[in-house]
């Protein structure tokens, strides 16, 4: 158990530094493939195995390829190298920034107080999950529903090429 | 359960149901209409189905708030109270001078979809209004935003349009970021989803030691996240560029309703939900207690100083709404804290809030209709471009004159009595010992440079000369939407303290119910 | 040995979120901006399981449910713009964007 959190939890550590610090994009991007599937491997770990499954198939499954699609239209082969510094300016400020979070994180857990762990580990099975969302979480179900309609008319209304556009400019 | 037990939830939910009826019938009648019609016979068509729908909604959320029923779904999730149907309300209407600015704008292709974005997050509002639970403040608040980044980013051709929504959505997503991890450690630690429960779990911690440290700072991630929705400074720096980028009728949502339902939420959460963390910041800094108060100070002060000052210097239109937009979330703010030494809050505190919130909606989507009717004949949406609009475009640049004379807080107008009761209520809070009297001093003082770059504002319709004499004709619908909004706010500020009671007796406002 | 407690994923979950954080902060490649918000949310998620698992009531996980599906909808809007953006200008830098400059 602990050997298991120890190994995938620096796994996901490591590629999620590599997906944001990488120069070329395919790598940061296969870095943040690896990345979500460590944090389902950890899902697996804390015994939540619908949500890890759930992980694997959306993010791993689907969100990866949407982005890879994204870096492929929006890259020409040529520069996929990427010229240029990958960060910004104000390199160490922002890195001061990330870890002054980190620091008032960590004094804020610092002082938590550790509950053992129920065991066996409480189960939610997958028609359990079913029922609350049709009862007690049937608003946010449906509002949920609503926002992938708009979200889906959303991104067809950026992304759709317009050929007529500068006829009618203006 | 069986259907006879549903019908009574349907009239609480009617308003939301005709939302989401009318937002699919856009899409479909586009679907339906596009190879039959024009785009501009579309745009109207559909426009005023939309006009017509939202106007029945105003009925039925008219009569909920007649009836004096209230309902509560699954834990918090949905709450139906006439008081919420009041705030929705005043959401439609702001979303109506929107869609009746959207009538004839030009860069409009996709007619139905670009409808049905306006109605989605309208629908996201209402949820938003009615949501007393952390989960449906997140989903609401991202069914609120998703239809307003692509609305922002909708004018294709125009970059500007384009990178300011995509800041807008890097923001907004940065945002939720910051509320779902407070989310977590806040609904960690007490194991509570609803905010009446987190209420009750927080004064029941009092006697066991405090929530922790874990606890408040979750609460202070949820803080940072909320900062960014309602533009309150140092995290109002996608405000400008978005309103900037974004077509006038997104930018009026963005600037009026969007910003009310954030408001209502942030008050809900802090004067609701966290009371009991509250802490103070009466009198000097030395004898301030801890908790979210002195967070919620610092970024009033920073409000009000950045957006005050800032909007000073603007040469365009709508990075001048965004400063002043700032401000006003920096006034709102100084209410949040008008809490005594033990911690409860001014009995004018919640009302003003609300009364604050919804007249500044309306006079905001009042500003942005009226610059819109301006913006028709002019170049861009600089300064410089409604020199003198005043004698090219008389009925729109008066109605302008009053609705920026509402927002700098003129007494006779609406603004003037929601700026009185906000301070007032933060005068209240500690009155025989003049505890918020140095952040009620600041904001007075940055108010009277607010009346300065107003009346700026209008000595440029007014005062200055034109270059181009050629009148702009106002459509008659954006006539009718400019008088009834005007209507509204002078008719909040004749009774003003009517309104304030009415708030108050519709129950609790924004406090948590139960 | 003993299992991991409670603050070691808590711990695991924040560096994540700095990680995520740093990011978006320092990255001046839009969608590795966008990455990073990912990144943060996930971060959310894993504190949110595991606050779950040791005891605090299995809502936890049905908020995580919302929270991929919210995180889906707004990759798709956020690559939509940036496509939009790249047709438009030819590029997704943030150098190259005047109005993303602070």
């Amino acid at each position: 158990m602990r050997t298991a959190f120890i190994l995938i939890t620096f796994w996901t550590l490591a590629s999620g530094l590599l997906a944001i610090s990488r120069r070329n994009m395919i790598h940061c991007a296969l870095a943040l493939i690896s990345f979500f599937a460590g944090i389902a491997a950890l899902l697996f770990t804390l015994s939540a195995d619908f949500l890890g499954a759930v992980q694997l198939l959306i993010y791993v499954g689907a969100i990866s390829v949407l982005i890879l699609f994204a870096l492929l239209v929006t890259h020409d082969a040529s520069r996929l190298g990427d010229r240029g510094a990958p960060f910004s300016r104000g390199k160490w400020s922002g890195w001061m920034l990330s870890a002054l979070v980190f620091v008032v994180l960590g004094f804020g857990l610092h002082r938590v107080a550790v509950p053992p762990p129920p065991d066996p580990a409480p189960a939610l099975p997958v028609a359990e999950i079913g029922r609350l969302l049709v009862t007690r979480h049937a608003v946010p179900f449906l509002a949920m529903a609503l926002l992938l309609t708009a979200a889906l008319v959303g991104s067809a209304l950026v992304a759709i090429e317009e050929s007529s556009e500068h006829a009618r400019k203006e | 359960m069986n259907l006879s037990d549903l019908l009574p939830l349907l009239r609480f939910l009617a308003p939301e149901i005709l939302l989401s009826a009318l937002a699919l019938g856009a899409l479909l009648g586009e679907a339906a209409l596009s190879r039959l019609l024009g785009v501009e016979k579309r745009q109207n068509l559909l426009g005023w189905l939309a006009l017509l729908g939202l106007g029945a909604c105003l009925v039925i959320l008219g009569d909920q708030a007649a009836r004096g029923e209230t309902l509560a779904l699954g834990r918090g999730a949905f709450v139906a109270s006439p008081f919420n149907a009041l705030l929705k309300t005043a959401a439609t209407l702001a979303v109506m001078a929107s869609v009746t600015m959207g009538l004839r704008a030009p860069f409009v292709r996709h007619v139905g979809e670009n409808y049905a974005l306006v109605l989605f997050s309208l629908l996201g509002m209402f949820f938003l209004l009615s949501a007393e639970s952390l989960l449906m403040i997140f989903v609401a608040l991202e069914l609120t935003s998703l239809p307003l980044y692509a609305l922002a980013a909708s004018q294709k051709g125009a970059r500007r349009s384009i990178e300011g929504g995509l800041k807008y959505l890097l923001f907004g997503g940065l945002s939720a970021a910051f509320l779902l991890f407070g989310i977590s450690y806040v609904y960690g630690m007490s194991g509570q989803g609803s905010l009446a429960g987190l209420r009750d779990w927080l004064v029941a911690q009092r006697t066991a030691g405090g929530p922790g440290f874990l606890f408040l700072t979750g609460v202070c991630l949820m803080i940072v996240g909320l900062g960014f929705k309602i533009a309150a400074a140092p995290f109002h720096l996608w405000a400008p560029d978005a309103y900037e980028g974004a077509p006038l009728p997104a930018a009026a949502i963005l600037a009026s309703a969007s910003k009310l339902a954030g408001i209502v939420v942030a008050a809900r959460l802090l004067l609701g939900a966290f009371l009991p963390v509250a802490g103070n910041v009466l009198g000097s800094p030395l004898s301030w207690h801890a908790g979210w108060s002195p967070a919620v100070a610092a970024l009033a002060v920073a409000s009000l100083t950045v957006g005050n000052l800032a909007a000073l210097a603007q040469r365009n239109a709508k990075r001048f709404m965004a400063y002043s937009s700032v401000a006003h979330a920096g006034n709102v703010l100084v209410a949040f804290l008008a809490l005594d030494a033990s911690g409860r809050p001014a009995a004018l505190a919640a009302p003003a809030i609300a009364y604050y919130a919804v007249i500044y909606a309306l006079t905001n989507a009042g500003v942005f209709a009226a610059i819109h009717a301006l913006a028709w004949g002019a170049r861009g949406d600089d300064f410089a471009d409604f020199r003198g609009a005043a004698r090219r475009a008389p009925f729109p640049a008066f109605f302008l004159l009053i609705f920026l004379l509402s927002l700098a807080g003129v007494p006779p107008m609406a603004g003037f009595f929601g700026k009185l009761f906000l301070f007032m209520a933060a005068l209240q809070a500690d009155a025989t010992h003049w505890g918020l009297a140095w952040l009620v001093a600041y904001a007075l003082a940055m108010n009277v440079v607010a009346l300065g770059y107003y009346l700026r504002f209008a000595r440029v319709l007014w005062v200055e000369p034109a270059e181009d004499l050629r009148p702009i004709s106002t459509p008659l619908e954006l006539r009718v939407a400019l008088v009834a909004l005007a209507l509204l706010v002078l008719g909040l500020g004749v009774f003003p303290s009517s309104c304030l009671a009415a708030f108050r007796t519709m129950g609790g406002v924004l406090l948590l119910r139960g | 040995m003993e299992p991991p407690g409670l603050n070691h994923w808590l711990v695991v979950s924040a560096m994540l979120f700095c990680i995520g954080a740093a990011g978006v902060v320092l990255r001046r490649n839009l969608l590795v901006v966008l990455m990073s918000l990912e990144i943060m949310l996930n971060a959310a998620n894993l504190a949110l399981v595991a606050f779950s698992r040791y005891g605090n009531g299995l809502d936890g996980q049905i908020f995580v449910f919302f929270v991929i599906t919210v995180a889906a909808a707004e990759v798709a809007v956020g690559l939509a713009i940036l496509v939009a953006l790249y047709r438009l200008c030819g590029t997704v830098r943030v150098s190259d964007i005047a109005t993303l400059k602070l």
